[in-house]
């Protein structure tokens, strides 16, 4: 499945080089590359992450390390999009990593990041919770996503709530197609196994979803 | 499995709106950045004025192993200047005998100046014989005032003058040049 918001190809390629060139000393071209490109990779952080809190905290990070190694990017013919997910990527799956070391406790604190109704200054961030939270099939295919290795949480999540082509996947994650087929193919066998292991029957939760 | 595919397809988060989040990140990331000009220069004009730079030193070198003489005749060059020393000069327009170089100044020898024992080591002229000969006189009619005296070699030895010449490979060349006694005249002094 083809993602329906994507560039159409040359054209768009020659102006993305010129607006990468630009950006690189004017803060105005950067805000285009930022404005077209947010919402691809805030969507990605959210269905890697699960929480609209850490998405946006990551989707941060992810263009201040872009804005930060710009000046290294160099337009070898591949569009910047593979650049900035291989960024979201790596600090969604650094952020799991660190969540690991920690204890359970200290993820419990983490995670409870607006304990208290009264005290959330931040109404867009309770409205976006509160949307996510209705979303229950993506949440339960999340937890059991997460359960995966990090390659294969990146791969599920572009392929199938990103609609990635592989070859695009394979500009992304750096790997070959065929590589990736096959990747793919086992990491859906683990989920499968994951979800039944949480006695979660996939035929069904998808009819009762909201 | 294609069940679980279509799942997956059709779960999604992309319902979540966070446009607030959005535009403060952008101006929190387009204020926080000085935006300066990373590339001052730009890598591919840096790249090219190093190789270039490194090329010329590279020619240069090859040419001084190749042309050895290349610093020694720019050295002397910049030191050839009416004060030196070293100077090479023109003869052409001198007349032996004159004791007078037109251009005045040049590889003249200044009689207080004649040093016995760099006679071989200096540029010596038909006029700085010359002087030699009279510095001689001076010296011998100071003892003998009362008398003229005419100068000679007292041991006869072999006078020489010395010219030094630039050559075209430029290597120098002095010449060496027997000064026969008896064209001279010289005679016997006392």
């Amino acid at each position: 499945m083809e993602d329906r918001r994507r560039v159409s190809p040359k054209m768009a390629m020659k102006e993305e080089k010129t607006l990468i060139v630009m950006s690189k000393k004017d803060p105005a071209a950067f805000g285009r590359i930022y404005d077209m490109y947010f919402d691809m990779i805030f969507r990605f952080v959210l269905h890697r992450v699960g929480n609209v809190a850490d998405a946006e905290d990551l989707t941060a990070q992810t263009f201040f390390n872009a804005l930060k190694n710009l000046w290294k990017f160099r337009w070898t013919g591949i569009s910047i999009t593979a650049w900035l997910y291989r960024i979201a990527a790596n600090e969604v799956n650094g952020f799991f990593r660190w969540q690991k070391k920690k204890s359970f406790a200290d993820i419990e604190k983490l995670s409870n990041r607006l304990p208290d109704k009264k005290n959330r200054p931040d109404h867009e961030l309770e409205t976006a919770e509160e949307t996510l939270a209705q979303q229950r099939t993506f949440l339960v295919l999340n937890r059991c996503i997460k359960e995966l290795k990090l390659e294969e949480q990146s791969l599920i999540t572009l392929r199938y709530f990103e609609k990635k082509p592989y070859a695009e996947i394979a500009k992304i994650l750096g790997k070959k197609e065929g590589t990736l087929r096959m990747r793919a193919k086992r990491a859906l066998e683990k989920l499968k196994n994951q979800l039944q292991i949480q006695g979660i029957d996939y035929e069904t939760i998808g009819k009762s979803s909201v | 499995m294609k069940r679980l595919e279509n799942l997956l397809y059709s779960a999604s988060g992309s319902e979540v709106k966070v446009d607030g989040f959005k535009q403060s990140l952008r101006r929190s990331l387009l204020n926080s950045h000085p935006f300066r000009d990373f590339d001052r220069i730009g890598y591919r004009r840096a790249f090219f004025l190093s190789t270039s730079v490194a090329a010329v030193l590279t020619v240069i070198l090859v040419l001084f192993i190749y042309q050895p003489m290349i610093p020694e005749r720019v050295r002397y060059a910049f030191l050839s200047h009416p004060d030196s020393n070293l100077q090479h000069q023109d003869y052409s327009n001198f007349t032996p005998g004159d004791g007078i170089l037109s251009g005045a100044g040049v590889g003249v020898q200044d009689s207080s100046k004649t040093d016995r024992k760099d006679t071989f080591e200096h540029m010596q002229t038909m006029l700085a014989r010359n002087i030699d000969k009279e510095f001689v006189r001076y010296l011998a009619e100071r003892e003998y005032k009362t008398s003229p005296v005419n100068v000679k070699p007292v041991i006869p030895g072999e006078l020489y003058s010395v010219n030094r010449f630039r050559l075209n490979n430029g290597k120098d060349a002095l010449v060496y040049t027997q000064v026969p006694i008896k064209q001279v005249g010289f005679r016997e002094s006392y």
